[in-house]
């Protein structure tokens, strides 16, 4: 009776820590290969179509009315494509890899809000690298980074992203396939890098 | 003499009741006046043909903060009427369906039958208020005249309440044809205003937002 005690706390302390989003900050978005925002680095085959969510973590906003990111991924892969989460999504981002969406109706934020998936096939084994950035235009003035729109309807607010490069200044690799590299996921906030220093 | 004179007096008292009591209740277009709740500043009012678009009190100031990161800034627009007549007595219950407004210039605009009638009939006070969204499509950018019974208030030049809407292409419904215009005009500078819904002279993201919202719209 202890085991089975001690074992099923065991499995529910795992599950927290398994579906807890990785991300401490507030309004970061980042890409994830779970819809937990938690597994940023994944092994994958040949020929398997891998689904990566573009997901705000944390926002302190009751709802998403529209979003802009840009997005890149670097590998040899086929066949990219985006599905965009919300009511009659309009995207005038001109393309894949550059999205400004508005929607007829917002999205209901939870702690890992999921704004849209990018699928890709991998040729082979080799390394994939995603980058998340702001769109182009950015809506928000001299901002490389992504932006939503609160309610109600007419509010923009800038999002940090999952990983940033503090020497270049910009968004960095947030996601991998085939790799284990290192996700610069501490400084991913201009509050985060001012809290290194206090 | 003095009979003629009194006949004379009696004559002119006559005259001149009888005038009065002919404006009386009649709308005076000098003594009636419309003024919008934030005064002294232009207007920018987001528009959609079935009046799903901003309420009067949630306009915009045209041009918001301006410069290079500028950002919308909100107004109160609610315009108050208070009809007079020409004893600058207060005229009641006149119907809201005689009230309302219309611009210097709507070569742009497609105004919905009624569209931008009173909110109501005028209370014992005279007074009525444009409070709820209008239903309109295009976008004029000059002044509102506020026409009682298709003459203009006398008493000023109009209100300074310009409007655009989702309906890009002035033809009463938003649907992929206003899209894409709306995407055409997403990459130019300035912004055109008819596309610039929240009004802070650039093309954002809030601005497909309101958009988006508006797809399926038409008048009524």
């Amino acid at each position: 009776m202890k085991k089975l005690v001690v074992l099923i706390l065991a499995s529910l302390m795992v599950a927290s820590v398994a579906s807890a989003v990785v991300d401490p900050d507030v309004n970061s978005m980042g890409i994830y290969f779970d819809v937990n925002a938690d597994v940023f680095e994944m092994p994958a085959g040949p020929y398997v179509e891998i689904p990566a969510y573009v997901i705000l973590a944390n926002p302190d906003v009751s709802g998403v009315w529209g979003y802009e990111f840009g997005f890149t991924a670097v590998g040899n892969y086929i066949a990219p494509s985006i599905e965009l989460n919300g009511t009659g999504p309009i995207d005038v981002g001109g393309g894949l890899g550059n999205h400004i969406v508005g929607l007829a109706a917002p999205i209901a934020t939870t702690q890992a809000t999921i704004l849209a998936t990018i699928k890709l096939l991998p040729m082979d084994v080799a390394p994939i690298y995603y980058t998340l950035t702001g769109a182009d235009p950015n809506s928000m003035f001299e901002s490389n980074t992504p932006n939503i729109v609160a309610p109600p309807g007419d509010v923009l607010v800038g999002c940090g992203v999952s990983a940033w490069d503090v020497e270049l200044e910009e968004p960095g690799i947030c996601a991998m396939v085939n790799d284990t590299g290192v996700i610069a996921t501490d400084e991913a906030s201009w509050d985060s890098v001012k809290s290194l220093y206090r | 003499m003095v009979l003629r004179k009194l006949v004379g007096i009696f004559a002119v008292t006559l005259i001149v009741c009888g005038a009065s009591f002919a404006t009386a209740g009649v709308p005076d277009l000098e003594e009636s006046t419309a003024t919008a709740a934030d005064a002294g500043i232009t207007f920018s009012l987001f528009c959609l043909p079935d009046a799903g678009g901003s309420a009067f009190g949630d306009a915009y100031l045209k041009g918001g903060t301006g410069g290079a990161g500028s950002v919308a800034v909100g107004a109160d627009a609610t315009i108050t009427l208070t009809l007079l007549d020409g004893g600058a007595v207060a005229v009641s219950d006149f119907s809201f369906e005689d009230m309302w407004l219309q611009w210097v210039d709507e070569s742009n605009l497609h105004v919905c039958e009624g569209g931008t009638v009173a909110d109501g009939n005028t209370d014992d006070a005279g007074v009525t208020t444009w409070e709820n969204g209008m239903n309109l499509g295009g976008n004029a950018e000059c002044l509102a005249q506020v026409m009682i019974n298709g003459a203009a208030l006398t008493s000023d030049l109009g209100i300074p309440l310009h409007v655009n809407s989702a309906d890009v292409d002035i033809d009463g419904d938003v649907d992929l044809l206003d899209v894409v215009q709306f995407s055409g005009d997403f990459v130019l500078t300035p912004a055109p205003y008819r596309s610039d819904f929240v009004s802070d002279g650039l093309m954002k993201v809030t601005d497909v937002s309101k958009m988006a919202v508006g797809v399926g719209a038409s008048c009524p």
